[in-house]
């Protein structure tokens, strides 16, 4: 140990094989991943993951820079590993195709607030309610979600009512969503990564049988 | 106390050339620690409080992005860094090659993270983890971190004598690591990430890296060199030093997808991850094997020493049993992950700055810190506060994890059982923080004493209620 050569080369090896396992070789294998295209029941081709619309994809930087991912994961754990599956977060695991429009992805590493990996499907038809992210509290009373009132612009009502104001049903005053707040709700409303893949089957359920 | 206000030791000339740099990379540390400190408090208590600060600056995310950022690449880095910079020249017997350079470096850095806080707070934040900052201003902060490691590095090659001892290993492998570690992954997260899930590997291998490859070999140097030297009892089965180095090297940096655990990747990547993490508790050991003494120190450097490495004991230990899959099926997401990581940022890294700051500032500064009750304090606040914040993510974090994957309790109960341990996070936190409020208050009476030699002398008065020291 007292060869400073020797030191150095150590350190220096140690963490490039490091590198190359762990940063070099992902990106071999990750790196040329491709959307996948499978033609539906409707004879039509569908893309996973689905190309987002451009105001999902500018929700998507708004979910950024709040920094939402510090409460809220996307990424479904596979059903030996976890209660992800069976608390209905998703039908099947996040694989890594599922992340290919996401830039950055925002995995999240906390659950103190539900996954959203596909979000959109428990929406359903219905739109995304946008007084969830003014006061998560007036929807959910329990929430523990902060919510956004910023993205909102609050109003004194003088004449007419605005069109896109949230129907809070308050006398005098009325909250307009900004178009981040738009923006923000069409990315949630647009989670969505539930596709059957070749390397994600989806599970078989037992009551098909 | 205050007739040994002025201690005896001198300077060796060589010495002499690390007072500058030293003394502001720790004082850098020390208002970075702060800051954090308060935005961590803060991030904290938006979790049990959702309804306060309203604000877009103060999202829990941006709150926690731009604290873990100033309490890594701030307090811990620039604190490690100091202790090494001495470390080096005192070791080796030989001069800073170019002391400017490094004080240069930390005023560069300490600008770009100066800049860095308001950006991440504004929206900023690149969205990646541990690599919030803008592109710009991590190339900065590189840029400095290199003017500082160089003249570390310098040292350690002109080695004045006979061979390294364990602290100047660790020192050249964690600058050396750090150095490679960021750049790569400046390169492969922020200038040109790749593809989707391939930024999170390579955000997980910096963040892996920075803790396992830098900051605990920069703690684990001043533990070796202070720790023997605070309690008189020398490094036990010293032949066993070398090997807890080149085992901390070999798998520090494979556990870049420890985090991903069931994650979108690859399984392999999982796999090896795992391993190396439970492979790394070799170190752990080892390390404890060789540093364990007796208890009932009276210094504070001292206390500082063991709580670091009983912090680096249960915290290694701990990061090998969550990654296990079983642990982390029910772990995983959980505040559990967050005490483990907060008890071996505070408790270990800091713990083994203070136990250096408390021997060296002495010496640097050529007079004690002039309060004993207010060191005191530090250390039994720091304790306490540390027990209580990782006592609550680790117990709540647990129950957490239990509700979430064994029974059907919805999210809200489970939250609601939660909330009084997130309280008592936020309350073990601000405990801390006023631990380290008592530190910066005894450095702040230490420079009021030499700026105000007059003031100095009542403040003596009224604070020990001691009769002051003649002044010179």
């Amino acid at each position: 140990m007292n060869h400073g050569p020797l030191l150095f080369f150590g350190v220096l090896a140690t963490l490039a094989a490091s590198w190359l396992g762990l940063v070099a070789v992902p990106r071999q294998q990750l790196g040329t991943l491709d959307a996948d295209l499978s033609t539906n029941a409707a004879n039509v081709v569908v893309t996973h993951p689905p190309a987002r619309s451009g105001e999902a994809a500018q929700g998507h930087a708004v979910y950024v820079s709040l920094g939402c991912a510090a409460c809220h994961t996307q990424q479904v754990r596979p059903e030996n590993g976890g209660s992800d599956v069976a608390r209905g977060w998703g039908v099947r695991r996040s694989v890594a195709r599922d992340y290919l429009r996401d830039e950055p992805v925002q995995l999240g590493a906390s659950r103190l607030g539900p996954d959203l990996a596909n979000f959109g499907d428990r929406l359903g038809t219905n739109a995304f309610n946008l007084v969830r992210l003014f006061n998560p509290r007036l929807v959910v009373t329990k929430s523990t979600c902060e919510g956004a009132p910023y993205l909102f612009e609050v109003r004194t009502l003088t004449g007419e009512p605005s069109a896109a104001a949230l129907a809070l049903g308050e006398p005098g005053r009325e909250v307009v969503p900004k178009p981040a707040a738009r923006q923000l709700a069409a990315y949630l409303a647009s989670l969505s990564s539930g596709a059957e893949l070749p390397e994600a089957p989806l599970p078989v359920k037992e009551e098909a049988k | 106390m205050s007739d040994s206000a002025k201690t005896a030791t001198t300077l060796e000339p060589h010495e002499q050339t690390a007072r500058g740099p030293v003394l502001y990379l720790l004082a850098g540390g020390l208002a970075w620690l702060l800051i954090g400190l308060v935005l961590t408090c803060l991030a904290s208590l938006k979790l049990h409080a959702p309804g306060c600060l309203p604000f877009a600056w103060a999202t829990t995310g941006r709150l926690q992005a731009a604290a873990s950022n100033v309490l890594l690449l701030g307090a811990a880095a620039q604190g490690g860094l100091g202790i090494a910079l001495w470390l080096v020249a005192h070791l080796g017997k030989t001069p800073l090659a170019c002391w400017g350079s490094a004080v240069l470096g930390t005023a560069v850095w300490n600008l770009a993270l100066t800049a860095g806080v308001p950006a991440l707070l504004l929206g900023g934040s690149t969205g990646i983890p541990g690599m919030e900052l803008p592109a710009s201003l991590g190339v900065i902060i590189f840029v400095g971190y290199l003017l500082v490691a160089a003249n570390g590095v310098a040292a350690i090659a002109n080695c004045q004598r006979g061979g390294y001892v364990p602290a100047q290993w660790f020192i050249l492998g964690g600058v050396l690591w750090f150095a490679w570690i960021y750049a790569t992954s400046l390169v492969t997260t922020v200038i040109f990430p790749g593809r989707g899930i391939l930024t999170a590997l390579s955000a997980g291998w910096f963040t892996q890296g920075t803790f396992w490859l830098f900051l605990a070999p920069l703690a684990l140097a001043a533990l070796y060199h202070f720790l023997p030297e605070v309690t008189c009892s020398p490094v036990r089965s010293p032949e066993l030093s070398p090997l807890a180095f080149w085992s901390l090297a070999l798998f520090g940096g494979w556990t870049a997808a420890a985090g991903l655990v069931g994650g979108p990747v690859p399984a392999w990547l999982i796999t090896i991850s795992v391993a190396a993490s439970v492979l790394l508790v070799i170190p752990v050991v080892l390390v404890t094997v060789n540093l364990l003494s007796a208890f009932g120190l009276g210094s504070t450097a001292g206390k500082f020493g063991q709580l670091s490495l009983f912090a680096f004991l249960f915290g290694g230990v701990g990061k090998a049993v969550t990654s296990l899959r079983c642990a982390n099926e029910l772990l995983h997401f959980t505040r559990f992950e967050v005490a483990l990581n907060e008890l071996l940022l505070f408790g270990f890294v800091l713990g083994a700055v203070f136990a250096g700051a408390y021997v060296l500032i002495p010496k640097l500064v050529g007079r004690r810190l002039p309060n004993c009750g207010l060191a005191n304090a530090h250390v039994a606040l720091s304790a306490l506060g540390l027990a209580m914040a990782v006592a609550a993510y680790a117990i709540g974090g647990w129950k957490q994890g239990w509700a979430l994957n064994y029974t059907s309790a919805d999210l809200l109960s489970i939250n609601a059982e939660l909330k009084p341990f997130l309280r008592l996070h936020t309350a073990g936190l601000a405990v801390f923080l006023l631990g380290q409020v008592a530190f910066a208050a005894n450095v702040l009476l230490l420079v009021a004493g030499f700026v105000l030699p007059a003031g100095r002398t009542l403040v003596t008065e009224v604070i020990t209620g001691s009769a002051p020291a003649p002044a010179k």
